[in-house]
């Protein structure tokens, strides 16, 4: 099976449409799906994301930032580097956590009249931590280095 | 159709004129001058009188008979009002004559009863004439009434087309040129199909059926209701719009606001730039949290992930080797993982080739590896969202001050005009009459949106209803073979409706393409300024300004929105004459050849717009005729349309004296080509 026709279901509930559909605040459901997944992620929240809605590997396919965010999720889940290469792992783990963060979403701004744009920033701004940030800068930056330092040393 | 002569007898000011529409090449342009209250009006619905049998005055609308005439008769005498029309349709002559009797019933009755009305419609067959049987369904094949508005119409039509959140009219328009009146038939003759169906269940069926039948039945009558209304206060609000653009064209006539106005006017335009601003920063703001906006939540997972790859790179259980495919790709890009350019020639460039192996490692280190490539750009993105987030919700904020700022100079300017009460003979109102019917119009047009908005809501509740009892009508259990075929029968019907909407709409998506590239093709080749105009998805009819590489939408001023509506106008006419002439038999969408006769279509535009809508009327159609007032007429305008006019009428009017009456005639300035 080639990985463009992996597939799974997922919780597809009104904050879909009303962040979609209603209010345009995500350009598809395949980016609401990711946001959704890394909410559920970051509260450790997942929940079983039931039937009558698919998600296509194939979506992600043109979109090499969401791949590596549903390696790095899956790989986070699953603990075992079997979780960078199976895509349909990866894509199960997301829709589970995907659920879960729906159910946060849902929660919020379910109650939310009007557009819920304003909103969403500010919770994603409060979820900002610049200390983290920096941290994270830093480890990533010298993860990229030393993968480049051995590459050069490997090479000579 | 193609429009011949016109004779007039007695109709309203005009005893006994005609006016000879011939033109021929180049010369498509029949230009009729005439001051205010001359008769310009008159002569369209004149035309609108013959061929439907309607004509909508303003003043006295139910006086058709010309007044000096009616005084000569005495009581229980009779007199006729008549119009007479020839056109040309199908390469064949016709006559159309519309005539009305009407009795004088006493000496101060001086619109008369009418009596008798008789419509004739000849044809032309070799050298004779011969009469046609149900003119007014001839008449209609030829130029259908639904068109009439679109074109006969004057500049208020204009108006409405281009007006701010009008779409209804584009719309309406595209709707209208379709004439796709057997969709519309087909649709209501499956909903009275359905309906008794349902019927028919409710008959046979249980009692539980029974009852979700009345509620489906209950839910659908709501939401037709709700949208009816929504259409009604939709056309409520281009009505009040374009009478404010009206009213506006007033106020800036007035010498003593004039100057308000004009400052008004022109920050009400920054203002709609402002509005346009924000509502694309708006955009730009959703695109980032859409395509970005997930990253602060996954970092951790991101962060840890890298770890563990490097962990595993120290252990020695990833080799920090490159599979080829991906040195290849690095090459292309010419950039390393670390972002190191890699330009070819260059020493990097040399080293990163040289990571190609004869052998291939892995599938998890390859994936790993990859991971680590894309980090970077993780990175990169992760810090900037909040960054570019924090831009925009600043440049908003400013913008919102900006607008607010405008808001309180317009609410100032307002109040300055509408301290003016003084009587303007020539608007026959005081400034204060005119902005506090502006300002009453403004509330009402805001009260109306609420109100749609409203009735949206509560039709999306009844839709989410109408589905649910749909779905238990579909699952009840019943046994009878009746009920199960009536059931079927009834989702049939729905589902074939609901197919030919889907289609109708199709139909309207595909003419309105059709439209936006023949308006922006028009628009380009007669707009001065780096403007461009477009029908949007939403039937909304908006000029962009080009900047650099993008571009924005501009509150429009008045001569762009006329140039644009126009050009609108002459795309559906256009659009028609293809129809007409591939002579498809594909689809309903039939078309036509069809003349335009507008009525002051200059307004009270500046002289740069003037000579640009002059230079997009003989575009517009294969016979167009103009009517004219000689100030809208001189400058630009004559110096463009001069050349291109085939004949040039003029309306005298006289108002008359104590023993006569007002009369207008019509008398033929000038004439080139054509016979």
């Amino acid at each position: 099976m080639s990985d463009a026709t992996v597939r799974v279901n997922y919780e597809q509930t009104a904050v879909y449409e009303q962040f979609v559909d209603e209010y345009g605040v995500f350009n598809s459901y395949q980016d609401f799906f990711v946001f959704a997944a890394a909410v559920g992620y970051a509260n450790d929240k997942k929940s079983d994301p039931g039937s009558g809605n698919e998600m296509l590997w194939m979506h992600f396919t043109d979109k090499t930032l969401y791949k590596a965010t549903a390696a790095a999720i899956a790989y986070n889940d699953m603990k075992t580097p079997e979780a960078l290469i199976n895509p349909e792992k990866q894509l199960n783990i997301l829709a589970k956590f995907q659920a879960g963060g729906t159910t946060i979403l849902e929660e919020e701004f379910g109650d939310i009249e009007g557009d819920p744009t304003n909103a969403l920033l500010n919770y994603i701004q409060e979820h900002r931590s610049a200390e983290d940030e920096e941290g994270t800068q830093t480890v990533i930056e010298k993860i990229i280095q030393d993968f480049d330092d051995d590459m050069y040393t490997n090479s000579e | 159709m193609i429009l011949k002569d016109l004779h007039l007898t007695n109709f309203r000011p005009f005893v006994d004129e005609n006016i000879n529409f011939h033109t021929g090449g180049e010369q498509n342009v029949v230009v009729v001058h005439g001051q205010n209250g001359s008769g310009k009006t008159t002569l369209l619905n004149a035309i609108k009188w013959v061929l439907y049998g309607d004509a909508n005055f303003d003043t006295h609308p139910d006086r058709l008979v010309n007044q000096g005439e009616m005084s000569k008769l005495n009581p229980g005498e009779r007199i006729t009002v008549a119009v007479e029309l020839d056109y040309t349709h199908d390469n064949v002559d016709y006559n159309l004559l519309r005539k009305t009797v009407f009795e004088r019933a006493h000496e101060s009755d001086f619109d008369g009863q009418q009596v008798d009305t008789i419509v004739t419609l000849k044809k032309k067959n070799g050298d004779a004439w011969e009469q046609v049987g149900n003119p007014s369904h001839v008449v209609e094949q030829a130029l259908p009434e639904r068109l009439s508005n679109l074109f006969l119409f004057d500049g208020e039509y204009i108006n409405k087309l281009s007006g701010v959140d009008h779409s209804g009219e584009i719309q309406t328009a595209i709707q209208n040129i379709m004439g796709l009146e057997i969709l519309e038939r087909s649709k209501d003759h499956l909903k009275k199909v359905q309906s008794r169906f349902e019927d028919e269940l409710k008959a046979e069926g249980s009692r539980e059926l029974e009852e979700l039948v009345n509620k489906k039945q209950d839910l659908n009558g709501s939401i037709e209701d709700i949208d009816r209304r929504i259409k009604e206060k939709r056309n409520t609000i281009d009505t009040l719009q374009a009478e404010n653009s009206n009213i506006d064209s007033k106020l800036e006539k007035i010498e003593e606001v004039a100057e308000l106005q004009e400052d008004r006017q022109e920050l009400e335009k920054q203002r709609g730039s402002l509005k346009n601003q924000r509502s694309d920063l708006k955009g730009e703001l959703q695109s980032n949290i859409s395509t970005q906006g997930y990253l602060p939540f996954a970092m951790d997972a991101i962060e840890e992930t890298a770890k563990e790859i490097d962990r595993l790179r120290e252990q020695g259980k990833i080799p920090s080797e490159l599979g080829n495919e991906l040195v290849e790709d690095l090459l292309t890009d010419e950039e390393c993982i670390c972002g190191r350019p890699l330009k070819e020639g260059s020493d990097s460039y040399r080293a990163v080739a040289s990571y190609k192996s004869d052998m291939e490692t892995s599938g998890i280190d390859q994936a790993a590896i990859r991971y680590i490539a894309h980090l970077g750009n993780i990175q990169e993105k992760h810090s900037s969202f909040f960054t570019d987030v924090e831009e925009i919700v600043a440049k908003r904020k400013s913008l919102q001050d900006e607008i607010d700022d405008l808001d309180e100079e317009i609410d100032e300017l307002s109040t300055q005009i509408a301290d003016h009460d003084e009587y303007d003979p020539e608007q026959d109102e005081s400034p204060k009459e005119l902005e506090d019917k502006r300002q009453e119009n403004i509330q009402r047009v805001g009260e109306l949106k609420a109100d749609i908005e409203n009735l949206n809501e509560s039709k999306e509740e009844k839709q989410e209803s109408l589905n649910e009892v749909n779905k238990e009508i579909e699952d009840a259990k019943e046994e009878r073979k009746e009920v199960l075929l009536a059931r079927k029968r009834m989702k049939a019907a729905e589902e074939i409706r609901a197919d030919i909407e889907t289609s109708y709409e199709d139909l309207q998506q595909k003419v309105r393409t059709w439209s936006n590239k023949r308006v922006g093709n028009t628009f380009d080749g007669i707009a001065t300024k780096d403007y461009k105009a477009e029908i949007t998805d939403d039937f909304e009819l908006k000029i962009r300004e080009q900047m650099d590489n993008s571009s924005v939408t501009v509150d429009k001023s008045r001569g762009e929105r006329q140039i644009a509506s126009l050009a609108f106008i002459g795309s559906l006419v256009d659009i028609a004459r293809q129809r007409y002439e591939s002579d498809s038999e594909s689809d309903y969408f039939k078309g036509g050849i069809y003349p335009i006769i507008m009525d002051s279509p200059f307004g009270s535009l500046d002289n740069e717009h003037r000579r640009e809508i002059s230079r997009v009327i003989p575009e517009l159609a294969d016979q167009v005729v103009v009517f004219v007032t000689d100030s809208q007429w001189t400058g630009p305008v004559a110096e463009e349309m001069d050349e291109i006019s085939g004949r040039q009428y003029r309306l005298n009017y006289d108002s008359g004296d104590q023993s006569t009456h007002p009369r207008t005639t019509i008398e033929l300035e000038t004439s080139q080509g054509g016979t």
